[in-house]
């Protein structure tokens, strides 16, 4: 039918219905008179629209469509085509997966598929995590391991096959009571023998429990999901300590089933290969006496149990296998079996084997394979019952010594060392050993230690402890003093109060040896005088963070370079952390320094290493830092510049800034970082609170009051800013990057004069500075002025690394959007980090109205440009 | 205090206002994404005997999913017609799994009964439904469109005719005349 045609059809049609049914028929046949194929259409078309089409298409069919979204969602991937998957049958779904039964149409086999749950689809980490649980899973050929067949990507589907295993889960096999007690040793030698394949490849279980273990009907065993498992073998690349990290605790999930965890895992601490055996005791267990070992009324009770509980009762205690159970079950991982083999070598002596085989009552043709999900409350009892577990119950009563605060706490200024020139390594020591003794000193309750930053600026100068106390306005100073003695480097320390007089003071020889043993003594003698605070043996050595001096050493140097770092000292701090690391794989400093070199590499090492393998490195080792020592500030912030520079997710790195300036409120670097996010965020009033908390941390350091200037200038009158950049270049009559900011902010409050002259004269100074020049020079109409610029920057690219956006800015002067718009597709594909301030950033003001624009601000999920600025 | 995730579908949908094609391809994922999350929302938290007032429902996935300061009028009526194509796809989609679920042989035992909104006839009837709306949008594309925002998008008479820049007696007319063609051509599946 063609179109003029339906058009008659439809005249007519509505003609008709008009009508009042009588007189229709009579209409309709004079209307199409000799025209016999439009009387037909128009004829059924009414008769079909008169016979109960009332009530068809009445109610829209979206309501349906709502509340099949509405339903289990995963319901839609039943009956769905996969690439060559048919899906059966969900089996089961959890925190992270759902688990389906399919048909692989291939090979004509049934296949179990998982796949990220639902609100998991766009979670890259989640997607890292599955493909991350198919690698470790894929390394190991075992037969009592579920072996995985591969990870296919399917119409935005990402999931992992693997075989499916008809069988029940050890869980309810031991709830049917279809194994028992004489199918202990059978099992326990399965199992081990899948723990030490795995364990053969670096890779840790961390939640064996009944329902990661199915049973066949002919009684094999096979281990599953290794979502939760560690890779812990050193790569063997040239950073042989480094070590691939797969921490779910961030993510909020809780690794494994709490019943089945070690004592390590509940207390977070670092996993090794004996982890796996604890739990397995405790599978091994539940089989042998028909109940769970850990079973409490509550959480909290069970996780007491498994740190303190060691009484367990067996039915037959003096049996083999019951001492076996119980070797597995120790608290202290060092009198477990060092190893899974140990263990099987242990399980192969016992003789009693039965081997009546298993005779299973119930053949279940799912699978259940349920996975947990922790509620984030879980997890809040945990770590409050661990925190709980920690607090220090030796509080003391406080001397007399020195006055409290308000707040009954003492203050205390540690200041920099003075130093003699002669003296070895002082360059190393001046700022580290100060800084290190305020962290070891923090900790202790009571003691209110003032940060380095705070006390930077007396670095170099011949101080008065007793004028510091008041200037500082604390209780009490330490100082610090290197010099040379009989051809030995000697360390002089001197603690003041406030009315001047000295409270205590030693002399010791120092060298790398002796230095941790030093420091332990001045913080216990510190301690001792302030607060007689006595400091349990356990926290003193955490504080400590690592009692290997080499280590401690080699951490001293990667700190040092970092803090003096540029393009060749960067990647030098990152060769001692590792060597740090390599000496001490527990050193969270060291993680945390590493972390931090990672963050800045590209920024400051262009080129040296891809800047997302440098993220990657640096994500990798602030998470191991933190796994190490939760509380660490700097670690929590390394993550959290991450999240905000390179992977763009606003939220994750609003939560590790906050969590790290609650950890410590005096961490110049998190409130620096947080006042960008907030700023950007399209919080002016709080970026700007938190930017002044880092200018009052750091008063001295140029980039946090860069940073502060900076941000006062958009929020409060530009006169304001102005004049705190006034004052900024003032004390640092050096640094091009404040002329820079100042003359931007001149440019923008109508004094483009000065700001040009500006503009030129850090350009000739330094040609990767010249964006600004060029823009300015463009704007005013000076578009040769501008593209001369451009050609000597772009000459320039070719031999160092000057960020894309610098060349966006300047096409933005020249109003050369599409060049623009490439170069910062060139920035977005490099992350390089500048594009977070697209949004709030004045020169790209000319770009905003192109659509390009938008679809930019929307890829990196920020708020649109906002007013308030 | 981070923009909505999904703020990205205002940058596409202006996209695809100007012109860019492709923008449209991105936008149906995540314009499907969000309208899943918000139903499934709010299922969760209303009470469950609530009936689901649809047009409510899309309008808020617009509200929330669309920076209204960054996008014209035109825009929301692109939505609109990108939410109902969606309902339409994400319907036949579950209507056809439920069909072969079904015929899938005795190695498929599907559990379906605990959730089916969709009762094997009613998935008939929609698959049924498509293939005769796609022979309409062969005769008329328009009727096709206005059934497809009438029926699958829940949208009313005048949503209908913004989407579609018609006057909203054009859109009953159509609306009028497809029911009945569709109506036959249903009847003479039978």
């Amino acid at each position: 039918m063609r179109s003029s045609k339906i058009q008659e059809v439809e005249t007519v049609f509505h003609e008709v219905l008009e009508l009042p049914p009588e007189e229709r028929e009579g209409y309709l046949a004079q209307v199409c008179s000799g025209n016999a194929a439009l009387y037909a259409e128009v004829s059924s078309l009414i008769s079909a629209a008169d016979s109960g089409v009332s009530e068809f298409m009445d109610e829209p069919a979206v309501s349906l469509g709502l509340t099949i979204i509405s339903q289990n969602s995963e319901q839609s991937l039943v009956g769905k085509s996969l690439a060559a998957y048919l899906v059966i049958a969900r089996l089961g779904r959890g925190g992270m997966g759902e688990v389906y039964l399919a048909e692989d149409t291939r090979l004509g086999r049934k296949v179990a598929l998982k796949f990220l749950s639902q609100e998991l689809l766009h979670d890259n980490w989640a997607k890292r995590q599955l493909v991350k649980e198919a690698q470790a899973a894929a390394m190991l050929d075992h037969p009592n391991i579920c072996p995985v067949y591969g990870i296919e990507e399917v119409e935005g589907h990402i999931f992992i096959v693997m075989q499916y295993v008809e069988g029940q889960t050890l869980q309810d096999a031991i709830r049917a009571q279809s194994i028992g007690p004489e199918d202990v040793v059978n099992l326990a030698r399965q199992i081990a023998g899948a723990l030490e394949e795995a364990h053969a490849h670096g890779i840790i279980h961390r939640d064996i429990k009944p329902r990661n273990i199915m049973v066949t009907s002919t009684g094999q065993v096979k281990v599953l999901d290794f979502g939760l498992a560690k890779t812990v073998t050193p790569k063997l690349d040239k950073e042989a300590s480094e070590f691939s990290n797969s921490r779910i605790t961030s993510k909020g999930f809780l690794p494994g089933t709490i019943a089945y965890m070690s004592p390590e895992q509940l207390r977070d601490e670092r996993l090794d290969f004996r982890s796996d055996l604890f739990s397995l005791g405790a599978v091994l267990y539940e089989i042998m006496e028909g109940r769970r070992l850990f079973a409490r009324e509550s959480e909290a009770e069970m996780i007491s149990a498994i740190l303190t509980d060691t009484k367990h009762t067996y039915k037959k205690p003096n049996s083999k296998i019951a001492q076996i159970i119980q070797k597995c079950l120790e608290k202290n991982r060092d009198e477990r079996f060092r190893s899974a083999s140990e263990l099987l070598i242990s399980l192969k002596s016992i003789t009693e084997v039965s081997n009546n085989g298993f005779m299973f009552v119930r053949r279940s043709a799912f699978w259940n394979a349920v996975y947990l999900f922790a509620a984030v409350a879980l997890i809040l009892t945990v770590v409050l019952l661990i925190k709980w577990a920690r607090k220090p119950t030796d509080l003391t009563s406080v001397a007399a010594a020195v006055t409290p605060d308000n707040s009954g706490a003492y203050s205390l200024a540690v200041l920099p060392v003075k130093s003699d020139k002669t003296a070895k390594n002082s360059d190393y020591l001046k700022r580290g050993l100060p800084e290190d003794l305020i962290r070891r000193l923090s900790v202790t309750p009571g003691l209110k230690v003032r940060p380095y930053t705070s006390v930077a600026n007396y670095e170099g100068q011949a101080v008065d402890p007793a004028k510091i106390v008041k200037e500082l306005n604390v209780n009490a100073v330490l100082a610090l003093e290197l010099f040379v003695k009989d051809g030995r480097t000697m360390l002089r320390s001197n603690l003041t109060k406030a009315d001047g007089s000295e409270i205590w003071s030693d002399e010791e020889a120092m060298d790398w040896q002796s230095i941790l043993s030093i420091q332990d003594r001045i913080v216990q003698n510190v301690n001792h005088h302030l607060t007689q605070y006595q400091m349990s043996d356990e926290k003193f050595a955490a504080a400590r963070g690592t009692s290997n001096s080499e280590a401690y050493k080699q951490f001293m140097l990667g700190r040092y370079y970092w803090r003096n770092r540029d393009k060749e000292k960067l990647p030098l701090a990152i060769d001692y952390f590792t060597k740090a690391i390599a000496l001490d794989p527990l050193y969270a400093q060291a993680y945390a320094g590493r972390a931090d070199s990672y963050v800045l590499l590209n920024l400051i090492s262009f080129g040296k290493v891809p800047t997302e393998e440098a993220m990657a490195k640096a994500r990798a080792d602030a998470r191991e830092a933190i796994a190490l020592d939760p509380n660490m500030a700097e670690a929590h912030t390394s993550l959290g510049v991450i999240y905000l520079r390179y992977e763009w997710r606003w939220d994750a790195a609003e939560l590790e800034l906050q969590k790290a300036i609650q950890l410590n409120p005096d961490y110049a670097t998190a409130h620096y970082w947080y006042s960008n996010l907030l700023f950007i965020m399209g919080h002016p009033e709080q970026s700007l609170e938190e930017s002044q908390k880092a200018r009052d941390l750091e008063p001295f350091n140029a980039p946090t009051v860069l940073n502060y200037c900076r941000i006062l200038s958009r929020v409060r009158p530009v006169e304001q800013g102005l004049a705190c950049f006034e004052k900024l270049e003032k004390e640092h009559p050096e640094s091009d990057h404040i002329k820079y900011g100042y003359a931007l902010l001149k440019y923008r409050s109508n004094q483009q004069r000065d700001a040009m002259a500006m503009f030129e004269r850090i350009y000739a100074k330094d040609k990767t500075w010249g964006a600004a020049l060029a823009y300015a020079r463009a704007r005013a109409g000076n578009l040769e002025g501008a593209k001369k610029v451009l050609t000597e920057m772009l000459e320039l690219s070719r031999h160092q690394y000057i960020p894309p956006q610098e060349f966006a800015i300047i096409y933005a002067g020249m109003g050369d959007t599409d060049n623009a718009f490439a170069w910062l597709e060139k920035e977005y594909i490099e992350r390089f980090g500048g594009l977070i301030y697209l949004t709030v950033e004045p020169l790209f003001q000319p770009l905003r109205s192109d659509p390009r624009y938008y679809s930019m601000v929307n890829r990196l999920n920020l708020p649109a440009l906002n007013t308030a600025y | 205090m981070t923009a909505s995730p999904s703020s990205e579908i205002t940058g596409l949908l202006v996209d695809w206002g100007n012109g860019d094609q492709a923008a449209l391809d991105q936008l149906l994922p995540l314009v499907e994404s969000e309208l899943r999350r918000l139903a499934h929302n709010y299922m969760r938290h209303e009470n469950p005997d609530h009936t689901l007032q649809t047009t409510a429902l899309v309008n808020e996935a617009y509200l929330k999913l669309i920076d209204q300061k960054k996008t014209r009028w035109q825009n929301r009526a692109h939505f609109f017609g990108i939410a109902a194509q969606i309902m339409r796809r994400i319907l036949l989609n579950y209507a056809r799994d439920r069909h072969r679920a079904k015929r899938g042989g005795k190695s498929i035992q599907v559990s379906l009964s605990e959730a089916s909104a969709v009762t094997l006839e009613k998935a008939r009837e929609l698959i049924e439904l498509d293939e005769a709306l796609n022979r309409l949008a062969l005769v008329d594309e328009r009727k096709a469109r206005v059934v497809e925002l009438r029926y699958f998008g829940g949208l009313d008479v005048e949503e209908t005719a913004e989407v579609l820049r018609v006057s909203t007696i054009t859109v009953m007319r159509d609306w009028k005349f497809a029911k009945a063609w569709l109506a036959r051509e249903l009847d003479n599946a039978k």
